[in-house]
Order: C-alpha cells, then structure tokens, then sequence
C-alpha cells in the first residue's frame, strides 16, 4: 500500500477521532500531560495496524480508535496510591457557586490582553495543570469538550457538588493570584 | 471576551497540541522497531545520553587473568546503534524526495533473505530502475564486488544468508527501501558508515533473548563454548572463550527487540489484544483503566499468633543484656536492622521497634502468605508475599524510621508477573524490582515514599532471564544469561531507552552486586573482573572472591577481599588503601536474634556496661 494513500486515510481519522478519543483518555488518565503521551501511543499503534493490514476492513474508524485507547489506559502504569487523596477545603453554597456561575458569562475585557500575554496565559496554565491532576482534568473536558459539568462528574466518578467546586474553587483563586 | 472564552482559549491552546501529536505518533509508528519503546513514560533528563559504546584495544585481552589493557570509552570514533538509528530517522525525515543523486546505502534486514528475495523486494519499489549490488553481508563473511555478488547468487540464490547488503541508488529511493517490510535499518553511507566500519546491527531470531527454551537457571554449570562465533562477528580468529567485546564498526548492539521497555507491550498481532468492534461507538466502560487499588493498611485479621512481647534485663559477668522475647509462634525468619527487628511467619509480617519499650503492634503487622524478605538495609526492610490469589504480588515495607509497615498490592503493576529480586540505587534512591512470569521477566524502577506510596514504572521486558547489576547516573547494567552463549552485560540507559551489549563472555558469570549498587563484580571460575560504573570500564581483577564487597566513593571504586580494601584508581592501577572506606557492615545493629523457637523469637543486644 502507498505510504501516501496510508498517511491521508490516518490523517483523515486523526481529525475525525482527535476529540473523542482525547476526551476519552483525559478522563481516564492521570493528568493532562500525560494524556498527550498517551494520546501518541494510541494513534501510533493505529498507524502500525493500518500500515501493516490495511484499513479496507475497517467499518467505524471511531470505534476502532477508542478500543485501541482503552488497551493503552488499561496498560498505563499509573502508582498505586498509600492514601486516597483527600482535599479539604470548605464547600461552596450555591449561592456563591450561582455567583461565580454569572461572573463566567459577563464580558471582561482585560481577559483577552491575559491572552496576549503568552508568559502570563501559560503560567495560568500551570496553574491549572499542576496544581491537582483532577482539576486539570475537569478544566479540559469542560472547556474544551464542552461536556457539562454533571456529565463530568459521572465520568470521573465523583459527585457533581465536587466537581464544581474543583472548577469555581481553581477560578477565584486564580482572580486573586493573578490578578484577573 | 467572558471567563467562559477565556479557559476555552487557554485550554484549547495549551492543554493538548492536536499536531504535535500527530506528528510524533507518525515518527513513533515509523520508527525501527526496538527503539520505538524509549522513553513513552520517562520525563527524559536534559539531553539524550550517548550510549556508551566500547572498543577493545587487543584480541589477546582476557585471555588470561592478567590484568590487561582496559576496555575504554571512546565516544569520538565510537558510533552506537543509537546513533545509527538516529541518523537514519534524520535522513528518512529531511531527504527530499525530490533529491536525485547517487548514493550508497548499507541495508540491513529483518532476517537474512536469500539473494533471489533481495532481488525481487528492491524490484518491488515503483520506478526503481538499476540497482548496484556493491557487498553482501552473510553470517560467513563478506561478498564484494558485482561479479563475485553475481556468482554467489547463481549458486546460492535461494538460501538465506544475507543479513545485510550494500547496493548503490538513487537517494530519492531511500524512504521506501526503509518502508520495506523486509528491511530493519537502511542506513546512507558516510564518514562514519562505510566500507570499513558497517556491521549488519543484529537482529533477534539470532539472538538468545527470545530463546524458546526460557528460564534457563541461572546457577547452571558453565558449558563448552562453541566454537562458531557469535552472529555477525566477522572476526572468524576470535573463539568464544575470549570476552567479545564490539569494536568499532562491529555490531555494538545485539540487542533483541524483546529487551525492551515494555510501556506499549507490544503484539505483533494488536487485535488479539483488543478485538475490533464493528458495532457503533459506545460510552467508554467507566470501569476500565482504573488506577490500582491499595491494599489496606492494616491487616484484617492478626493471625491467630498471639502478639504479646515482654522484656526483662538479665546479667552476665560483666555484662548486661536486654533480652526480649517476642511472642511470635512459628517465626521462619527474623531480620534485626538498627532498632527493629522484623518477624516473619507463614502469613504474616510483624515490625517491633527495640529499645526499652516494646513497641505496641498495633499498624504494625501485615498478612501476607509465604512472605520473603526481598530487600533491607538501616532504614527499610521489604517483604514480599501472596495475596488470595497465591500469586507473589504483595509488597511489604518496613520503614525503620518512623517504624511504620505498609502492605500495597501491586498485582495490577505486574499483570500476570510475580515478584523476584529487589536492589537498591542508594544515589538515586530508587529501587529495581524484578517481576516473572511464564514467558517474560521484567524489570521496573519503583519508587517508595511516605508521602506517595509505592510508584512503579516498566523499564524492561525480555524473554529471557535478565538481572539488574548495578546502577550509576541514568544508566542501569543488566546482564542476561544462556546456556550456550554464556553471561552477556548490557547497558540500559533510562531516560531514553537506548540499549547498549558490552560484553559477552562465552561462559556463565555470576554477580556480586556493590553496596551501593554502582559498580559490581562479574565472577566466574576462570575469570573474575570489576564493573567501573564510575568510569564504564570492565576490568580484569585477579583478586576477586565472591565474597568481594563494592563500593563507590569520591568518584572511585573500591574494592574489599579477604580483609584487604583496594582502590581502582582513574588509570585502572589497583593499589591497597587503609583508613575508612564506607562499606556496608554485617553487624550494623546492636541487637542480634538469639534464639527462635516454635513459640516465640528471642532479640538481645549486649549493653557491655550498667545499664539503668
């Protein structure tokens, strides 16, 4: 089979599956960073499947792909933990998450210099990633997945009430920090 | 622009790069097979390590038990299979395909093919038109030149001999000769490769790592060395009784695709590991791909030994001594380190901190089934034992510090695997935990720490024995064995995968590891050297006992036998020093078991003087 024929059928299912399969594995997997290790390992080995059998076989490249990604999750050497981790900080009322809830929608425009400002945006970043592996998780899958927060929560097993004060919690606390 | 905008821009930007990606699952897919495993779950350290890659100055070098000259470093000449491998993903990914000059290329394939099969591959790339045939590299030697490479081929077309081949062609014809699925590494001729220094990299159905007769013992009596050489040792002068050690332009690396790191196991059928669905996508099983559970850290059920300890001072002449007895019927093994003793029975672990008051055993205490001691020094003890299942799966630690025992599960780390051996890099302050199973033995950095438990991460996977020797920066030595072969020392370094063969010596060496596990003996009947992990070096030491202890200190080797300590100086001289050298000593705790019985376990520690 012609490498380029090869290359423009991987290239093709890679934009279709990217979303999906990336969502998958980042709810899966420890954290953010080592989704994108990961993520490689999936779609190399789907390349290695395809070059070495041909893809004509293939009915639902979707499917095909998030099978793969379990089999590379499920191989993932995570650590075994001494102690479940346990985060202690007062909960949000709903009042207060209703309020940071409204804040999100309202326009601010110094938000979009924060962008421009590639050293500043990358350290809110940080911020996020390696502050607790959860909280990254929740960032992306909300933000860029779009997935609700309610959905989140079934996903990474835990309750919805959690979830959303990972997410407010991270949100003020990076106000202040940063001065946003 | 809103909060909501805002994080979407900022994670979209930073959290996942789609393209980067792509592009290194693309260079990962394409990349030869064995050094496709590097580093997937390493943070690599700044910069990619060199592999160490080593020269023998003479032929007559080990022959006999004096000290000869040294195996040295020589990175300026040295090109490993690292680099080669290196150089050729460099060319597969900038050479244009455009590009329409005349080169040579060194090829070596997967297994070795007949001529009529060379033939007919390279006769498979479209538009190919004339091909040179410059050399044909076989198991026996060298064939040069068109006509000799012709009449080889009349008369032994159809037997596969050929390991390598040297053709001239256009370079634009690169990229698909290395698409060959018969082709392991095409390699463009240069400085560094070219006539004089080209050596087929070796590949692994020759190599005694996926030798069907797994488990060869590791105590088997060295065998007659056979008199053929090793694959791709062209030196047909060299017998396998001397150590074969790659020079340069030789093989360096007969490393076996099975040596490796095992972070993306690999099949060569995928879909027996994952059968394909052809049903529409569903809702990814939550239940999948869960970290690993911990095992509970107190045990359930205190077996039915009664835990109760008493102490009482008894005298001697001139001597008093702290006696105590601890309750533990049916102990097979206690181990005393500083102020604890540690006390095994058939299922349980017991950890006691000594020392006036009998420490409660409450936290500590663990179940475990057949439980081994694996590990111990000043500080930590570990136990290994079966869980429910009778699979060697269950870790115990006994941290001496804050005398506490902790109990993890680690049968989700090591699937189908069992726990062996454990050694400890006291530099790096990490452990190397060897796991077995039927078909594979493994091995894994762990890290252990109060704070975050117990961390495994996969470094090796053979099929054959392999055993961790010793370990100095970022390089961890192993050594395989095999019946015929003999003992084979390899280089592994961790931050990118890269392994490296350094020696093989015909014949089965045992190890005697350092204190500190850097450098380590390699000991046989007829041949004893030290392992300079300071310096790389293997070196001849007529000394040597098994019963040498290793140490490093200030960036030299030091050995200890027979009561003497020597040092291996920068020059490789070996001199006998006196004064303090910081080996381990075997009577590092004041208490001492006194006496074991079916009823209990008797601890002393001889005060020498009044105590009160």
């Amino acid at each position: 089979m012609g490498s380029e024929a090869l290359d423009a059928y991987f290239n093709k299912v890679y934009s279709e599956t990217f979303s999906s399969v990336s969502r998958y594995v980042v709810s899966k997997c420890g954290s953010i960073q080592e989704s994108e290790d990961i993520l490689q390992n999936i779609y190399a080995r789907f390349y290695q499947r395809i070059a070495k059998k041909g893809y004509e076989d293939i009915e639902n490249s979707e499917a095909f792909v998030i099978n793969i990604a379990k089999f590379e999750c499920k191989n993932y050497f995570g650590f075994v933990k001494k102690h479940s981790s346990a985060t202690s900080f007062a909960d949000f009322t709903e009042e207060q998450m209703v309020a940071v809830e409204a804040e999100m929608s309202r326009e601010q425009k110094s938000l979009e210099d924060v962008l421009c400002n590639t050293m500043l945006a990358k350290q809110i970043f940080d911020d996020i990633a390696n502050d607790d592996p959860v909280v990254g998780k929740i960032f992306y899958l909300h933000f860029v997945c779009d997935m609700k927060l309610d959905e989140i929560a079934k996903n990474l097993d835990m309750n919805l009430s959690s979830v959303k004060n990972k997410l407010y919690r991270t949100i003020e606390r990076q106000k202040k920090k940063f001065n946003l | 622009m809103t909060e909501k905008d805002f994080y979407r821009e900022l994670m979209s930007r930073y959290a996942l790069d789609p393209e980067k990606i792509r592009q290194n699952a693309l260079k990962q897919a394409k990349k030869p097979s064995w050094q496709k495993f590097a580093a997937d779950y390493w943070k690599p350290a700044a910069g990619v390590a060199a592999a160490v890659a080593l020269t023998v100055s003479a032929v007559g070098y080990m022959n006999a038990r004096s000290s000869g000259p040294d195996i040295k470093v020589d990175p300026a000449s040295a090109l490993s299979a690292a680099q080669r491998l290196s150089e050729a993903e460099q060319n597969y990914y900038n050479l244009q395909s455009s590009e329409n000059r005349t080169v040579n290329m060194y090829i070596t394939f997967r297994e070795p093919v007949s001529c009529n099969d060379m033939v007919m591959a390279f006769s498979g790339i479209a538009d190919v038109g004339e091909i040179e045939y410059d050399a044909v590299y076989l198991s026996s030697g060298t064939i040069r030149g068109t006509d000799e490479i012709a009449g080889y081929k009349a008369e032994h077309g159809d037997e596969k001999t050929v390991a390598a081949v040297k053709i001239s062609t256009l370079s634009m014809y690169y990229r698909s000769i290395q698409d060959l699925s018969s082709v392991y590494l095409a390699e463009m001729g240069s400085d560094e490769i070219n006539d004089d220094t080209f050596c087929p990299i070796t590949v692994e159905d020759n190599d005694p790592l996926i030798n069907d007769q797994y488990y060869v013992t590791t105590t088997a009596a060295a065998t007659t060395a056979p008199v053929t050489t090793t694959p791709f040792s062209f030196d047909s002068e060299k017998t396998t009784s001397e150590i074969s050690v790659p020079a340069i332009g030789e093989s360096a690396d007969s490393v076996s695709d099975t040596l490796k790191p095992p972070a993306t196991s690999e099949s060569d059928d995928p879909e027996e590991e994952y059968p394909e669905d052809d049903e529409e996508f569903e809702e990814p099983d939550e239940t999948s791909a869960e970290t690993q559970e911990t095992a509970p850290e107190t045990t359930a059920e205190i077996p039915a030994n009664e835990i109760t300890s008493t102490t009482y001072y008894g005298s001697d002449v001139g001597l008093l001594t702290e006696i105590y007895e601890l309750n533990v019927s049916n102990s097979i093994e206690t181990v005393v380190s500083g102020d604890n003793a540690v006390v095994l029975t058939k299922n349980g672990v017991y950890l006691y901190t000594l020392g006036g008051v009998i420490r409660d055993q409450n936290g500590s205490s663990a179940e475990l089934n057949s439980p081994k001691v694996a590990f111990k020094n000043e500080n930590t003890i570990i136990i290994t034992g079966c869980g429910a299942s009778g699979a060697r799966n269950l870790i115990s630690v006994a941290d001496l510090l804050n005398n506490e025992l902790h109990t993890y599960d680690v049968s989700a780390n090591l699937g189908a695997a069992e726990l062996g051996t454990i050694h400890y890099s006291t530099a790096q302050d990490k452990y190397f935990v060897k796991a077995i199973s039927e078909t594979s033995s493994f091995i894994y950095e762990v890290q252990i720490s109060s704070e975050t438990g117990i961390q495994f991460r996969p470094l090796i996977e053979a099929q054959a024995p392999v055993s961790v020797a010793g370990c100095k920066n970022n390089t961890l030595y192993l050594t395989t064995l095999d019946t015929v072969i003999g003992t084979k020392l390899y280089s592994f370094d961790m931050s990118t995968g890269d392994m490296a063969e350094l020696a093989a010596f015909g014949q089965t060496m045992k190890i005697r590891r350092g204190d500190d596990f850097e450098s380590f003996a390699l000991i046989s009947e007829n041949d004893k050297y030290i392992f300079d992990a300071n310096r790389g070096m293997l070196i001849s030491v007529e000394q040597l006992n098994e019963d040498v202890q290793l140490i490093s200190q200030n960036g030299l080797t030091y050995f200890r036998v027979d009561g003497l300590v020597y040092e291996i100086a920068a020059d490789s001289s070996i001199s006998a020093v006196f004064g303090t050298v910081g080996f381990s000593s075997a009577s590092a705790s004041e208490f001492r078991v006194n006496e074991i019985t079916s009823e209990k376990v008797v601890v002393v520690r001889d005060n020498g003087g009044n105590w009160q």
